[in-house]
């Protein structure tokens, strides 16, 4: 009952954007690759200069065929005949590189990772395996069972999927693929929008108070302060009862990693070891801050009993001018908002910052899956080939492909990506904020229509962007475009702190005790804000917490990431 | 023959009891395979054959949990104290109605309190919620007399009560249903007599009603029995919040979480199958004190 069904239209929406916009933003990177790949996709670079020119996309002369684990794609929409293992996806690889896949197993969704960890211990591993999670991949790395993919990757590896790969900057994109500095996996990769958590305002409020937006918490105290006297019905800032989530409404992720608390995040000690976020010092300052912030009802006073809805209605009421979200929020719940007064309007900031000048923003684990090579198989390289012409079909740059009648037929029926042989979603990190920063340039006659020509999603959003200006406020869903290109997709482009949990796995003391542990958090949490209890109580919440499994957790994790 | 002759008879009955056997069995009986869960670490992927078996494990575990005695308390609390409310709300109603004489208002008054029992917990649960925000009537009401406002879903103190009130509210028009066509079965010769005797209102009330029900009301109460451990889970899940636990979680809601949201199949199976153990006890005893005190057969 948190997911109502306007909330999964959204995620559909957005995921929908995402897909259709790899198209376009592969243009940046996929350039210099597209020529080679029409050109060259039947000659073979002779033995001699192999070292200078590889085709990524180049045809192996002799067959090559690898055995793999891959997941089932749930309801499979396939032409008659066709299965997981052949369909016009594998074939068109095979016909591009020659190179014949076979799947040793399958399994679908939860069943695959348990199956998986369980072939791992048989010891029978096929020539190519999807991980499901870090702690497999993990393990593989430490029974030396898996090979080492770094020079398969600087030679093979197309322009265009380095192009994706580097998008994330800092080799964030290999930060859980990387063991001593070799890359042992070739990861998914989760967009950067996932995770930011934004600070919305009413900037209709703000302009009439002429204030700024809020740099710092107390900052923040002082706007919402302005607002309850502005609006004397209003409840000040909303929140949820689970006070961190990813990509959720209303949750306080952004406002916790101000104090620099990551709560259920492991971080880093002062020793570099790894400690649970929801137990460091600065977590009780932060707590007291919000404590004090609801006791002067800066903070709706009745969060923890409100479902989301009930937040929802208070947003779409004008009852709440200041709420944290994801980019995708003037879809739902804020164009209610609009609905209900014309004269509203919310932007997006990427407040508060530390005490030094910083905004962070915890993020979920930016690799779901990996594909991985068994240790001794002969042709690592078509491993790589495979996925460089799998992604430069997905993202619709490989014209021989996008062409074929086959093609067509597959969208016309709506088969899913996942048929191609590599389940890894590789998206374009910074899609979002470049689409709107785009879109924006285009509107503000920096840039000329020109520049959209190539990018779908920047186009559609500028399109929809322009109708609201031109219209003010006839349609909600136009308001919503143009409210993520001027401010919630800039604010995504501003610098921050983007900052990754150290172990997003789940250990085996986990499994027993995270229900007791879970619980006695989220009580200690919600009492001390709403001030049934004193502060000092989160100092008995430590002692308890390790008490009753949260020490052997913390040496399981350290003992999962190496420590 | 006579033998022959009945199954002969009866046949058809049989046919119309075959579907739900069919639904039961299927539904209600396979399923009970599962059970075995409870003596494993179950592992969704190597099945139930495949998954290691840790004997008393699950139920040694359960014992050691901090929030176990708390959460057995809870349940027991809500669920005996709603039986007790469902017993004499209805009932005082019942009588209170059977005193109208107009018909046609009994018979508005009886459908409109019958109402809510059709409506789901979910639904039940957003308008409670809005009756009791800080802005919401029931403060409002409050205010009048001076009273600072309350956050009673976030109180451990109202909490309880509340459940124990909405759940009244919601059931009570489907008993006193059930108390009116007992009186009705009372032979108004009884009432015709005490009257010429003498009897005032109370005294018909002691001595002719409540005797005449008494069946119905041992029997309803017996039966309820069945129901100590059951507190109502979609009650509790809609309404309640971290902030409660304390007084709120009970054994569904925890099996919930441990189950479907941690994913401890085989803790959460074990603390199922304990609670339906001692259910199905107290289901046989209360059909015993059935059987003696209001002569209910179904054997």
């Amino acid at each position: 009952m948190k997911k109502p069904f306007g909330k999964l239209m959204i995620v559909l929406l957005v995921f929908l954007f995402v897909l259709s916009a790899c198209s376009g933003n592969s243009g940046k990177e996929g350039g210099a690759s597209s020529p080679s790949a029409s050109g060259g996709a039947e000659s073979s670079p002779s033995p001699s200069q192999e070292e200078e020119q590889i085709d990524p996309y180049g045809k192996f002369e002799t067959p090559v065929s690898f055995t793999m684990s891959k997941p089932d794609t749930p309801d499979n929409k396939l032409p008659e005949g066709d299965t997981l293992e052949n369909n016009w996806y594998t074939r068109y690889i095979e016909q591009t590189l020659n190179v014949k896949i076979t799947h040793d197993w399958t399994a679908q969704g939860d069943a695959y990772n348990q199956k998986f960890s369980l072939s791992l211990s048989s010891g029978n591993l096929p020539d190519v395996m999807f991980v499901p999670t870090e702690k497999d991949l993990r393990s593989l790395v430490e029974a030396n069972l898996i090979e080492d993919l770094s020079d398969v990757y600087a030679k093979y590896a197309s322009p265009l999927l380095k192009g994706y790969y580097e998008s994330t900057g800092d080799g964030i994109a290999f930060k859980t693929s990387t063991f001593d500095g070799k890359l042992m996996a070739l990861p998914d990769l989760n967009v950067k929008a996932n995770g930011v958590q934004l600070l919305w305002l009413r900037q209709d409020w703000l302009d009439n108070l002429k204030l700024a937006a809020p740099k710092t918490v107390d900052e923040l105290a002082e706007v919402l302060r302005a607002f309850k006297q502005h609006v004397p019905d209003s409840v000040g800032l909303t929140g949820d009862a689970n006070l961190v989530q990813y990509n959720q409404l209303h949750t306080w992720n952004s406002l916790f990693a101000a104090f620099g608390a990551y709560p259920k995040q492991w971080v880093k000690d002062g020793n570099g070891k790894l400690a649970y976020g929801s137990v460091a010092p600065e977590m009780k300052t932060a707590l007291a801050k919000l404590r004090e912030l609801y006791a002067e009802g800066l903070i709706d006073k009745e969060f923890a009993i409100h479902k989301q809805e009930e937040e929802n209605a208070l947003i779409a009421g004008g009852k709440s001018g200041a709420m944290f979200g994801p980019w995708w929020i003037p879809w739902w719940p804020l164009n209610d908002t609009v609905k209900n007064n014309p004269k509203a309007e919310w932007a997006a900031y990427a407040f508060p910052q530390d005490s030094n000048g910083v905004f962070n923003t915890p993020m979920p684990p930016i690799n779901n899956g990996y594909i991985v090579v068994r240790k001794g198989y002969a042709h690592p390289e078509a491993v790589m080939k495979v996925l460089n012409v799998q992604q430069r079909a997905v993202v619709g740059e490989d014209p021989v492909y996008t062409a074929a009648p086959e093609t067509q037929k597959y969208k016309e029926i709506g088969a899913s990506w996942t048929n191609f042989p590599f389940n890894l979603s590789i998206a374009y990190f910074n899609q979002v904020e470049d689409d709107a920063l785009l879109a924006k340039d285009v509107l503000e006659g920096n840039k000329t229509t020109d520049a959209l020509k190539t990018v779908a999603t920047a186009k559609a959003w500028y399109d929809m962007a322009l109708a609201e200006k031109n219209e003010p406020k006839k349609d909600t869903n136009a308001w919503a475009h143009w409210v993520v290109v001027n401010s919630s997709g800039p604010a995504m482009a501003e610098p921050m702190n983007l900052h990754y949990s150290e172990f997003y796995g789940t250990t085996e003391t986990m499994l027993t005790k995270a229900s007791v542990l879970d619980k006695l958090e989220s009580e200690t949490f919600l009492r001390i804000i709403l001030g049934t209890s004193g502060t000092e109580e989160f100092d008995t919440f430590v002692d308890k917490w390790k008490k009753l499994g949260g020490d052997e957790i913390t040496a399981e994790v350290n003992a999962a990431v190496g420590n | 023959m006579i033998a022959m002759k009945n199954t002969r008879n009866t046949m058809h009955y049989y046919l119309m009891l075959l579907p739900g056997l069919c639904l039961i069995t299927l539904f209600s009986i396979v399923p009970m395979i599962g059970v075995v869960i409870a003596f494993q670490r179950f592992i969704p992927a190597k099945g139930i054959g495949g998954s290691p078996w840790v004997g008393w494990d699950n139920f040694t575990y359960m014992l050691q949990l901090p929030d176990s005695k708390q959460i057995f308390i809870n349940t027991l609390l809500i669920a005996v104290l709603k039986i007790i409310a469902g017993i004499i709300v209805p009932l005082a109603f019942a009588l209170m109605l059977h005193e109208i004489r107009l018909a046609f208002f009994k018979r508005i008054v009886q459908t409109v309190v019958y109402l809510p029992h059709f409506l789901s917990w979910v639904i039940l649960s957003g308008v409670i919620i809005n009756l009791l925000t800080l802005d919401g009537v029931i403060n409002a009401i409050l205010s009048w007399f001076g009273a600072e406002p309350v956050m009673f879903l976030a109180s451990n103190f109202w909490f309880r009560p509340l459940l124990i009130i909405s759940d009244v509210w919601k059931e009570f028009g489907f008993s006193t249903i059930i108390y009116l066509a007992a009186l009705t079965a009372i032979n108004p010769v009884q009432y015709e007599a005490a009257v010429i005797d003498g009897a005032s209102r109370t005294r018909l009330l002691y001595h002719v009603t409540l005797p005449g029900i008494r069946p119905t009301i041992v029997l309803l109460a017996t039966l309820s029995l069945g129901n100590v451990l059951n507190a109502g889970f979609e009650q509790v899940f809609t309404l309640y919040n971290p902030l409660v636990y304390e007084t709120a979680d009970i054994i569904d809601t925890y099996v919930y979480r441990v189950g479907l949201v941690d994913r401890q199949y085989g803790l959460a199976t074990a603390i199922g199958l304990l609670k339906s153990v001692i259910g199905l006890v107290l289901i046989v005893i209360s059909y015993r004190l059935a059987a003696k005190f209001a002569n209910y057969r179904i054997f």
